[in-house]
C-alpha cells in the first residue's frame, strides 16, 4: 500500500583537516524539475537546430561518436537513473578518504 | 519439487542409457549449484547493492550502487560506449577486446542470479611503499 520514501535531498560534505567543513544540500525535487525542463529544451534542439548537430556529427565531438546521440535521448537517460536513484531513500552512495580529505555523498 | 522432477529426470536418462553414470552425476551437480547459486528469497532486488570497497593504509573508498540502477543503466550501456574515442576504441581492439560485443544486460543479470550474496572481486595486495591494500567488489 505504502511506497517507499524517496530521497529528498542530496548532501555532499567535504572536509580537511584543519579546515572548515564544507556542506552542500541539493534539493532533489529542484534538480528534477530542472532536468525535466532541460528534456523539453533539448526537445526543441533536435528539432530546430538540425545543421548544428549535423556539424557535430561532421566534427564527432574529439572522436567519438557523441554526436550521434540525441541531447534528448542522453538527458532522458540522466532523468531515469536519477529517479531511479531516489527511489532507494536514504543511502550512502559514496565516500572517499584521501590525503586527508573527506568527501561523503549521501542520499536523504 | 521442480527439482526433484529435474532429477528423476536425469536418473531416468541414466536409467535408460541415454546418458553416462558420470554425465549424469555432472548433470545432478550442476542443479544442485543451480540452487545454491539461486538469490536470496525475501531479499528484492531493489533492496540490493553493488559495493565496491577500497581499503589501504591512507585512502578508503566505499561506493555503494543500487542493483536496480545498475540494471537501468545496463540498458544505456551501448550509448556509454559511443563516447569512447576512436583511438580508445582502436587500441582496445588492438588488444582483443570488442567493446561494441559487451552484452551490459546479461552481466547484470549474471550479478543478480550468480552472485546473490557472493564476492565478485576480492583483492588483498601488499605494498612495501602504500602498505596494504584491499578492493572488494560485491552485492549485499
Amino acid at each position: 500500500m505504502w511506497s517507499r520514501l524517496q530521497s529528498q535531498l542530496l548532501l555532499v560534505r567535504i572536509s580537511r583537516d584543519g579546515f572548515r567543513r564544507i556542506v552542500i544540500p541539493v534539493p532533489l525535487y529542484v534538480l528534477d524539475l530542472t532536468l525535466a525542463a532541460f528534456l523539453d529544451l533539448a526537445c526543441l534542439l533536435d528539432l530546430l537546430i538540425p545543421k548544428w548537430i549535423r556539424g557535430l556529427k561532421r566534427c564527432n565531438l574529439g572522436g567519438t561518436g557523441a554526436g550521434r546521440i540525441s541531447a534528448e535521448s542522453i538527458l532522458a537517460g540522466c532523468l531515469q537513473l536519477f529517479r531511479e536513484m531516489r527511489k532507494h531513500g536514504r543511502f550512502r552512495l559514496v565516500e572517499v578518504q584521501a590525503a586527508g580529505i573527506r568527501i561523503f555523498i549521501d542520499f536523504y | 519439487m521442480i527439482m526433484s522432477d529435474e532429477k528423476s529426470r536425469i536418473l531416468q536418462m541414466v536409467r535408460d542409457g541415454k546418458i553416462s553414470v558420470e554425465e549424469g552425476v555432472e548433470l545432478l551437480d550442476a542443479l544442485d549449484d543451480n540452487v545454491n547459486r539461486a538469490p536470496v528469497p525475501g531479499k528484492k532486488l531493489e533492496d540490493r547493492f553493488l559495493r565496491v570497497r577500497v581499503d589501504s593504509a591512507k585512502d578508503k573508498v566505499n561506493v555503494n550502487i543500487p542493483l536496480s540502477l545498475l540494471r537501468l543503466a545496463s540498458h544505456f550501456g551501448s550509448i556509454a560506449t559511443n563516447f569512447i574515442p576512436d583511438e580508445a576504441r582502436r587500441e582496445m581492439a588492438g588488444k582483443g577486446l570488442d567493446i561494441s560485443k559487451i552484452d551490459f544486460e546479461e552481466l547484470v543479470n549474471l550479478i543478480e542470479q550468480g552472485l546473490a550474496n557472493g564476492k565478485l572481486v576480492d583483492i588483498e595486495s601488499e605494498d612495501p611503499v602504500s602498505g596494504n591494500t584491499r578492493v572488494e567488489v560485491y552485492v549485499e
